[in-house]
């Protein structure tokens, strides 16, 4: 999307008009609810915090100031969102109580990934919490384990560790489980 | 980050990814979007409702002004309706007989009660008591200001046109003017007529353009009086909030983990950059009332006190990096060349306060009232941080909206005798429930303690 297309669109969103709102969603969505689906365990919480996080751009579309690209900042509302969706719902809140492991090897497996979009996203979504997170947020999101540790309230140490054991059991698992046994299913309940 | 071959084929695919959201998202978020903000209803509410009672209070004062009515509880004061009424003519006591338009009295008056007499009579009184003033004004001006009387003055209160004969043959209209003695120039305003033929009797006379009360009574006994009806007046204090689970914030102090949603996460491993944590406590700062009211008297020293109170508390926090989006930060800084930055926590309540005043000292110089009472409050916005895992975010969901409140201070009165006495004093405002139930506000309950202005607009009749 041009820099000044976004432009018109935030400015008519800006206005109240109704149809430049729902086309600014019906643009972003699709890509902001696989970011949401990527941070949960099923896609009514995604939708939730879709849902959360689209009434939140609309209430601070003002702050937007058309310095960066409209996507990647509501896509930083998304994945803020979502961690908040995370640390307030009891469902996914123990995973998010990070332990602290020492990091003792870092694996220098880089092996191509032959899964497509949707696989790949299904596999992240079967790891732990605490590892789905710091993955997501540092692969990619590509925030540093420093800017993890302060969004998380952990060391980036922590971060460290959990991110290279979540990458060595997602390596695991794309080598040794085919995605059939993992049974993830794609889709809505 | 580490930009191995992996991380950018999953970054990369991940980017592909789109899903389409049910329809229903949508309808959600445009429900959301379109629905009215509570927290401006509040606000416009209340802008109403102080917009109104100004005007109200406005309307009542002008009112006031043009008020023709003078008081007939009040004894020594010649009503210019009474002497005309047929009661008034044969009433002995009263000693006015009506002459077409102009009406006659005799000058002879002891302690307030008007009698029929003659100047011997009076020049007996005058010998031990000072003597009687004649106060003429226009009724359209009475009761607007108070001024000093003796209490054998007699007070006339005149409607335009008509005109008050003198025993000593003299007669004296509504603007106070001896007619064919003396040119009104030549009279004082405000004090007693010189030359005039009669020495017992000084005549008073009043500026008409200027609105007046008269009355023998104490400022105090006429605020009584006319606090029979509804006073309107406005407050403003200033002072600290207090946020503490005792009495006026005191006590309650929490650990770090008492006061986290969660325990924060542990900081182990291998650390390269150690964070600097802050205290994420709340530090108390400034708050500020500032309302609307009105008082009615219930008993001899006791006035209800109803009205609307904006009230506003703050706190301050240390925060560290944003975090990007809204009121998201760190307690962290994580870097020595960073600082932290300080965040006011804000809280605005609309408050409905039943107030009690007692009036104490009232024959002292120094007026004294004693006000307890207390407040329904509701919060209708606030930016305040809760703490999380190291991480600071704004979620008003938490909060108990409805609070009640204890109230009251004592306060002293100026300018008791003009029209807009002004009482000030300290001032104190507890918050009975918790604030919410965790987090850094759990447990604890907001108080102020500062000091209070009042300004009630006296309502005289």
């Amino acid at each position: 999307m041009q820099k000044e297309d976004s432009y018109h669109l935030v400015k008519d969103c800006l206005k109240g008009k109704r149809e430049a709102q729902r086309g600014l969603y019906e643009l972003f969505s699709p890509t902001m609810l696989a970011v949401c689906f990527r941070y949960t365990k099923n896609m009514d919480d995604a939708e939730n915090i879709l849902q959360d996080g689209f009434v939140k751009v609309f209430n601070n579309l003002h702050q937007f100031r058309g310095e960066g690209e409209l996507g990647a900042w509501i896509r930083r509302i998304m994945v803020n969102t979502s961690l908040t969706y995370l640390k307030m719902n009891r469902k996914y809140q123990h995973d998010m109580l990070f332990e602290d492991t020492p990091l003792h090897s870092v694996s220098t497996d880089d092996p191509e990934v032959a899964l497509n979009a949707k696989e790949l996203s299904e596999l992240i979504r079967q790891l732990p919490t605490g590892f789905q997170t710091v993955f997501n947020l540092h692969a990619v999101e590509g925030y540093s384990h420093v800017e993890i540790g302060a969004m998380l309230g952990i060391s980036d140490g922590t971060s460290r560790s959990q991110y290279y054991r979540a990458r060595a059991l997602l390596i695991d698992w794309m080598d040794k489980i085919s995605l059939k046994e993992i049974g993830g299913q794609y889709g809505r309940k | 980050m580490d930009e191995n071959k992996f991380e950018k084929q999953v970054r990369q695919k991940m980017d592909e990814l789109k899903i389409q959201p049910a329809e229903s998202v949508w309808e959600n978020v445009e429900k959301r979007i379109q629905k009215k903000d509570p927290r401006k209803r509040f606000v416009w509410l209340f802008a109403a409702l102080f917009l109104g009672l100004m005007v109200g209070g406005f309307y009542l004062s002008v009112q006031n002004k043009h008020s023709a009515n003078p008081n007939p509880d009040t004894q020594n004061i010649i009503d210019g309706n009474d002497v005309s009424s047929p009661g008034a003519k044969n009433d002995t006591k009263n000693s006015v007989r009506e002459e077409g338009k102009k009406s006659t009295i005799d000058l002879a008056k002891n302690n307030g009660n008007i009698v029929k007499g003659n100047q011997d009579k009076l020049k007996e009184s005058s010998k031990n008591n000072p003597a009687p003033r004649l106060i003429v004004m226009s009724k359209n001006y009475q009761y607007k200001k108070i001024i000093e009387t003796e209490s054998n003055d007699i007070i006339a209160a005149l409607d335009d046109g008509e005109t008050l004969k003198l025993s000593n043959g003299k007669s004296v209209n509504s603007t106070g003017v001896l007619e064919n003695t003396l040119p009104a120039k030549e009279l004082n305003i405000g004090q007693p007529a010189k030359n005039f033929e009669d020495s017992s009797l000084n005549i008073l006379i009043e500026k008409r353009t200027e609105p007046e009360i008269v009355s023998n009574k104490s400022p105090t006994e006429v605020l009584k009086k006319s606090s029979k009806k509804w006073l309107l007046g406005f407050n403003f204090s200033v002072g600290k909030t207090q946020l503490g689970a005792g009495l006026l914030g005191i006590g309650g102090e929490k650990s770090l983990a008492d006061m986290s949603l969660n325990s924060p996460g542990n900081s182990g491993g291998p650390i390269t950059n150690p964070p600097v944590y802050k205290d994420p406590t709340p530090r108390n700062d400034l708050a500020l009332i500032v309302g609307v009211s009105a008082q009615k008297k219930i008993s001899k020293n006791t006035s209800l006190v109803l009205g609307i109170n904006y009230k506003y508390f703050s706190t301050l926090n240390d925060v560290g990096s944003w975090l990007g989006y809204g009121n998201y930060y760190s307690n962290q800084f994580v870097t020595s060349s960073q600082s932290f930055l300080v965040h006011r926590n804000n809280f605005h309540f609309l408050e409905a306060p039943v107030l009690f005043k007692i009036e104490t000292r009232q024959n002292k110089k120094l007026h004294l009232n004693v006000v307890v009472g207390a407040g329904l409050s509701r919060l209708l916005s606030s930016n305040s941080l809760q703490y999380q895992q190291g991480m600071f975010f704004n979620d008003n969901s938490f909060f108990n909206k409805t609070q009640i409140a204890l109230e009251g201070g004592v306060s002293a009165i100026l300018f008791s005798k003009k029209s807009y006495p002004v009482s000030i004093g300290p001032y104190v405002n507890y918050g009975l429930n918790n604030l919410t139930g965790k987090g850094l506000y759990g447990g604890k309950h907001l108080g102020f303690i500062g000091i209070r202005t009042e300004v009630f607009f006296k309502n005289k009749k």
